[in-house]
């Protein structure tokens, strides 16, 4: 009797591990937008699209640099931009992205555009204006540059450590040096990280642990569905949030005016570098649900920020700027079993009117023909 | 090798097996030493070389020593303490702040125009696991010796188990030889209830590191990726109260993984916490804190800088708290002035001990600050006067401190404190981080103040057997859901 607790304890604290493991083992939130079948998706699109993984430019800039060497005459456009632009909400097999679609129609149209595209989440403009300048640096020079504008973005000015990582190569720095950027990066840079531990790469203990997972996974039922029952307990408050007030909300765009000036002039100095360059800058206003339900923005902000957007390509005649917050109707947008609504990304349907929009303005742009919307 | 993973549970009852089988009390001497390089060797097996150097030099030193004093030669044993000292010190510092010497040195020279040399150290170095760690216990061992608190342990292996002793060895808590050495002198039997008594201790730190600390380190790592310029007032304090709860239930679990794990060996492992954020003054909460640490410093830096002479350890127990505490009662000046001295030099060092940067001198100079500033103003009145009062000052007192251990930098340290000070950044409507972050600061006092205020209603409530096996039922579930080795110790880099 005196350890019954204990072992009662162990035995249900067993079972219930193993019961949740059983009723959420189709529970996969994540398929929302990023899941695993979109990655595995992008991952396939390699040499043409570049999200998430630092690794992953490599290829990119070789399969430009192979377009350009093979066929001379094609013209480069490079797609920079957020997870909009390689997450599919409830992926289905043959489901494309974006870029891919809009390839695709300009393909169809005769067009000489390859396009290619570098993304990766929440990537700010400043990010973008690194990842520009690697272009540079490796002697890229598109003809087109496709930027979409998202509000959200244009409140955080950090740099990701993957980014930092460029600052390794020293031509990227230079190349920096004169930019607003500059100051960031190389303030960044100087928060030193050395002399902490190591990576915990290549050691004994995750050998271990990866065998010992392995051989769980292979021999205790449900053991391989634990990370759905840790995502559907991370997801409660989310859920509850959601389900109390039927309104999603992301208070992190509350915003600072002087995070966004400084956004703002980076978005002025890839501008200006792109006129320097010769270089088109079509720049679109991101779709974004409309409905009260599904826009949690200050609408007011939201309008000023998108008119200052405005005034900033009207100065400069290289840049061609489009509207396209409504262009996806709302039931493209991902929304799971459980309610949880996805305002960031949308499915394959939703892939394709944007590329295909795209693809229709720079064939324009190719033509010479004057666009409108 | 991390605890918070199955490896290392796995390694426990292995080791468990083999020490219990074993009947012969030195070969289960020896098969701790064994196993505790082994637990080492998987974080990096090369650096398990540089603790047997340490461990290897201070015996010999502390043998030397105890041999002069025994033979009363003329030769002085100040010279082994001094080569304990220096190889010691030297590691640390060699492995921990090369490179902060090195930044600041080349800023010196810059003010004088000398701009040739590079600007960052030319070679890399890797900071040995959990070095901060043994060093001290090897000093304090080697230390003690020369006081003559205890005699040198005789036998090398014991002295190395002392060292190495894996559930303390890479972040504490900092034991003293005369705490443990003599029990493994024991023969411990295995016992139903030491596995049990550990086994429920061990639970409460995986909870408290797996679930607690992991889940509120996603949503402190986002708000310090947040640029610090956009943060209002409010989301420096949301940021400060996560971190602080962080690091606790981070470092506590880590506590509680090493108290249960000897318990079952049946060891008994003095406590490194006592609820610290319920303490009433900054003097009290650093009784409460890391108590290992604390009385450590208490021993070895503050009261030889304070001009006193150690009469009796109290070893791992009582932190810094009391004796600074009785520090100001001398009517001396001279005496006042030089526990103020002492007062902020042990902070100021002990800071940097958490981490080569003027950040984490600033926390220890801050914390020094403010037990300055109830000794002069007489706290101990505000303390007994108003508790509930001296309970939340001392507690947003506490949490402002992470700012700077946190922060990754002393200019974004500056940014973050100044946001406090102006009363416009309390604007509600300004903030950055998400209303769940909000609610999970508020969540997390709010379960402290109850938790804590209210024990007798648990100890009430544990009694009634069907709600302890629903909460350990419960606890178990989430440890085995949240479990996964990808997180390490925050006092694993220190």
């Amino acid at each position: 009797m005196k350890y019954f607790t204990s072992l009662a304890s162990l035995i249900i604290g067993l079972l219930l591990f193993f019961t949740a493991n059983w009723a959420f083992k189709d529970f996969n939130p994540s398929e929302l937008g990023l899941g695993l079948n979109t990655t595995s998706h992008v991952a396939k699109t390699k040499g043409i699209v570049k999200s998430a993984r630092i690794g992953d430019l490599d290829s990119v800039l070789l399969s430009i640099k192979k377009v350009q060497r093979n066929s001379p005459k094609h013209q480069l456009a490079v797609w920079i931009g957020n997870s909009q632009l390689h997450a599919i909400n409830q992926y289905k097999h043959n489901d494309l992205l974006a870029v891919q679609y809009s390839q695709q129609m300009l393909e169809e149209l005769n067009s000489n555009i390859s396009l290619f595209q570098f993304s990766s989440p929440h990537l700010n403009i400043i990010e973008e204006q690194i990842y520009m300048n690697t272009l540079r640096v490796e002697s890229i020079k598109p003809d087109y540059l496709i930027l979409p504008i998202t509000f959200r973005s244009f409140h955080f000015i950090k740099i990701r450590e993957e980014l930092k990582k460029l600052a390794g190569y020293k031509e990227i720095t230079k190349s920096i040096a004169n930019s607003r950027v500059a100051d960031l990066f190389f303030l960044e840079e100087s928060n030193d990280k050395r002399g902490k531990l190591l990576s915990k790469d290549s050691t004994w203990q995750d050998r271990s642990e990866e065998y010992l997972n392995s051989l769980m996974e292979r021999n205790i039922p449900f053991y391989k569905y634990k990370d759905n029952t840790k995502s559907y307990i991370k997801f409660l408050p989310t859920l509850a949030i959601h389900e109390m007030t039927d309104k999603s909300r992301d208070p992190q765009v509350s915003g600072n005016r002087e995070i966004i000036e400084i956004n703002m002039l980076s978005l002025t100095e890839i501008i200006q570098f792109a006129k320097s360059n010769n270089i088109e800058i079509l720049m679109y206003q991101v779709p974004h649900p409309q409905d009260d339900q599904y826009f949690f923005y200050n609408r007011e902000a939201y309008k000023d920020f998108f008119t200052s957007i405005e005034k900033i390509a009207s100065r400069s005649d290289n840049v061609h700027y489009i509207k396209l917050e409504s262009i996806i109707p709302n039931r493209l947008w991902g929304i799971n079993n459980d309610g949880f609504k996805d305002m960031y990304h949308f499915q394959s349907e939703g892939h394709k009117i944007l590329g295909d929009t795209i693809a229709q303005v720079l064939h324009d742009l190719e033509k010479n023909v004057a666009y409108a919307f | 090798m991390l605890f918070n993973s199955w490896t290392y549970l796995f390694f426990l009852i292995t080791s468990l097996l083999v020490f219990f089988t074993l009947k012969n009390i030195n070969w289960r001497v020896y098969f701790i030493c064994i196993a505790s390089v082994i637990f080492y060797s998987f974080w990096r097996w090369e650096y398990a070389s540089i603790m047997m150097f340490s461990a290897v030099l201070d015996f010999f030193c502390s043998q030397r020593i105890q041999k002069i004093r025994d033979n009363k030669t003329n030769r002085k044993p100040i010279t082994f303490l001094m080569i304990s000292l220096f190889v010691n010190l030297g590691l640390l510092i060699g492995f921990k702040y090369t490179y902060f010497l090195y930044d600041n040195f080349t800023a010196f020279l810059e003010i004088f125009g000398l701009n040739n040399i590079p600007q960052s150290f030319p070679y890399s170095i890797v900071l040995p696991m959990g070095i901060s760690f043994y060093t001290f216990q090897t000093i304090s061992y080697t230390l003690d010796i020369y006081r003559n608190v205890y005699r040198a342990e005789s036998n090398f292996f014991y002295f190395l188990a002392y060292v190495t002793f894996w559930p303390q060895l890479v972040a504490g808590p900092i034991l003293r030889a005369d705490e443990i050495i003599f029990q493994f002198r024991v023969k411990h039997q295995f016992k139903i209830d030491n596995l049990l008594i550990g086994g429920r201790r061990m639970l409460f730190g995986f909870f408290k590191k797996v679930v607690l600390a992991d889940t509120i380190a996603k949503s402190v790592d986002h708000i310090y990726s947040i640029n610090p310029n956009s943060l209002s007032a409010l989301d420096v304090l949301v940021a400060a109260v996560l971190f602080g709860f962080q690091i606790y239930f981070d470092f506590a679990g880590y506590s509680d993984i090493a108290i249960g794990s000897a318990r079952i060996m049946g060891f008994n492992i003095p406590e490194n916490f006592n609820w610290p954020y319920a303490s009433k003054s900054p003097r009290e909460f650093w009784k409460n804190w890391h108590i290992s640490l604390s009385s450590w410093i208490r021993d070895y830096l503050y009261i030889p800088l304070s001009g006193q002479k150690l009469k009796i350890s109290h070893g791992t127990s009582g932190g810094l708290g009391e004796i600074i505490e009785n520090d100001h009662l001398s009517d001396q000046k001279t005496k006042k002035g030089r526990a103020a001295f002492a007062l902020f030099a042990t902070w100021f060092i002990m800071g940097l001990w958490h981490g080569a940067g003027w950040n984490f001198a600033l926390w220890g100079v801050y914390h020094a600050f403010f037990i300055f500033l109830y000794r002069i103003l007489d706290g101990n009145k505000f303390e007994s006067n108003f508790p509930s009062l001296a309970l939340g000052v001392n507690f947003l007192i506490c949490m402002i401190g992470w700012i700077p251990f946190r922060a990754g930098s002393i200019n974004e340290t500056i940014i973050m404190l100044s946001k406090l000070c102006n009363p416009l950044n309390y604007n509600p409507f300004l903030h950055q981080v998400s209303f769940i972050d909000y609610g999970l600061a508020a969540f997390l006092i709010i379960a402290m103040i109850i938790t804590y205020k209210v024990t007798f209603v648990w100890s009430r409530l544990s009694a009634l057997q069907p709600l302890r096996i629903v909460v350990y039922s419960i606890m178990i579930f989430f440890v085995l859901v949240f479990l996964q080795a990808n997180d390490q110790f925050i006092y694993f880099q220190f």
